[in-house]
């Protein structure tokens, strides 16, 4: 179905994952939709783990749809990662994200030449978990961040989608891999995982999580966090409901 | 027969009581704290060796409250204070948190209605299908749903007129 050659792609560009729900390509394709709408010229590949759902016009918006090899996993992002078709830089977009600025096509500036991977903050008074201990707290937003096509950056994402799925492994006793004493409902989230990465793994990779948040701008924040800059990137949820009904 | 009563005969010389012994507490005091210390009232913890736990107010109005004294000797007063500014401030984070919940919850509902009305306003095809881009990045932009609102009636009215033209 596709023609067009990754060898020949620019250097840096957007990619958006969606997996299990149709719901999730529909949110994908529509922002890979206001990306375009802002800058024409952006580069974006969708993944997505079910060939049926991709209609034509699908292709209006994305430069490039992938299905081949994509898991059908809730994580289907952690994979798609390690695999980006980008030769320099990536900006990953969770799907449930539009673009509203034009801004965005500054994006990929965003990252600094001593960086290998940027994320914004979280707000802790928007987030269903941050603090792990009293000394220990997940701070990087994992929806939507800027990474480098680099041997080490590349191998911490396929260590992410590894490690997810290590520490979600179980069996009828319970879960297989121990997380110390950390609380069983973090290990749902790929946050966690990163987190753990970063902080005890033996990584090379050179990461900030200060970015702006205008441009992982998320239901719920302050509007004051913004200090009068403008959203590029607004991040919404799914309703629940929405999610488990067919594609119209 | 069965229901026959039974008269029993007792000698009141003969009935000697069990001596008074003070009941051994089968439980300890945890985290007392003030709840009124002018009034000599406070709140503990009760933990008992199964695990359970209650909370106990004891008030010691005539200065006879076994539990009031026993909680004083074993923690000490200045222990009563410390445990009661704590609480305080516990209890004051609690009030900023609940409160920053609901501010977090009002400010999302605002979004949320901001973000269903350019969802609605991108369902109409005629603005899906648009090639103004310019309205188009408006509507994505606009700040309020009257905002959304005028940007896509503009549209609309754009595209009425173009398609009389031709």
């Amino acid at each position: 179905m596709n023609k067009r050659n990754p060898e020949e792609f620019p250097e840096n560009g957007f990619i958006i994952v969606a997996s299990l729900k149709e719901r999730f390509y529909k949110a994908a394709i529509e922002c890979a939709e206001s990306v375009k709408l802002f800058w024409p010229e952006a580069h974006i590949t969708v993944f997505v783990d079910h060939e049926e759902w991709i209609k034509p016009s699908d292709w209006n918006h994305a430069d490039y749809i992938v299905h081949w090899e994509v898991p059908k996993h809730i994580r289907a992002k952690l994979w798609a990662l390690g695999n980006t078709p980008y030769k320099g830089i990536t900006c990953y977009l969770d799907a449930d994200m539009v673009c509203q600025h034009e801004d965005v096509e500054n994006v990929f500036e965003q990252l600094p030449d001593d960086l290998d991977l940027l994320f914004t903050k979280i707000r802790p008074y928007n987030a269903k978990v941050t603090k792990l201990s009293n000394t220990e707290e997940m701070t990087a937003h994992c929806g939507w961040f800027l990474y480098r096509n680099n041997p080490h950056t590349i191998k911490l994402m396929e260590d992410w989608y590894g490690e997810y799925i290590a520490q979600n492994l179980h069996n009828d006793h319970g879960y297989v891999n121990d997380i110390g004493d950390y609380p069983d409902d973090v290990r749902k989230w790929d946050t966690f995982t990163m987190w753990k990465l970063l902080e005890y793994g033996d990584t090379k990779v050179k990461w900030k999580d200060d970015l702006h948040v205008r441009w992982n701008f998320v239901n719920g924040y302050k509007d004051s966090e913004l200090e009068d800059e403008e959203i590029v990137f607004w991040h919404y949820t799914i309703p629940e409901h929405e999610i488990h009904l067919k594609r119209k | 027969m069965a229901n026959d009563k039974v008269v029993l005969e007792i000698d009141p010389s003969n009935i000697t009581t069990v001596p008074d012994e003070p009941k051994k507490k089968n439980f300890v005091y945890k985290d007392p704290y003030w709840s009124n210390k002018e009034a000599k009232h406070m709140i503990v913890t009760l933990e008992y060796p199964d695990g359970r736990k209650s909370t106990a107010s004891i008030q010691d109005k005539d200065g006879t409250n076994p539990d009031y004294k026993a909680v004083l000797e074993e923690f000490g007063e200045e222990v009563l204070d410390e445990n009661t500014a704590e609480g305080v401030k516990r209890r004051d984070e609690q009030i900023k948190k609940r409160l920053e919940r609901k501010e977090t919850e009002v400010v999302r509902a605002k979004q949320e209605q901001l973000f269903g009305a350019k969802l609605q306003s991108f369902e109409i095809d005629a603005v899906k299908d648009s090639d103004n881009i310019k309205l188009k990045r408006l509507i994505r932009k606009a700040k309020s749903p009257m905002e959304v609102q005028a940007y896509t009636t503009i549209l609309l009215m754009e595209t009425m007129d173009e398609q009389k033209e031709s």
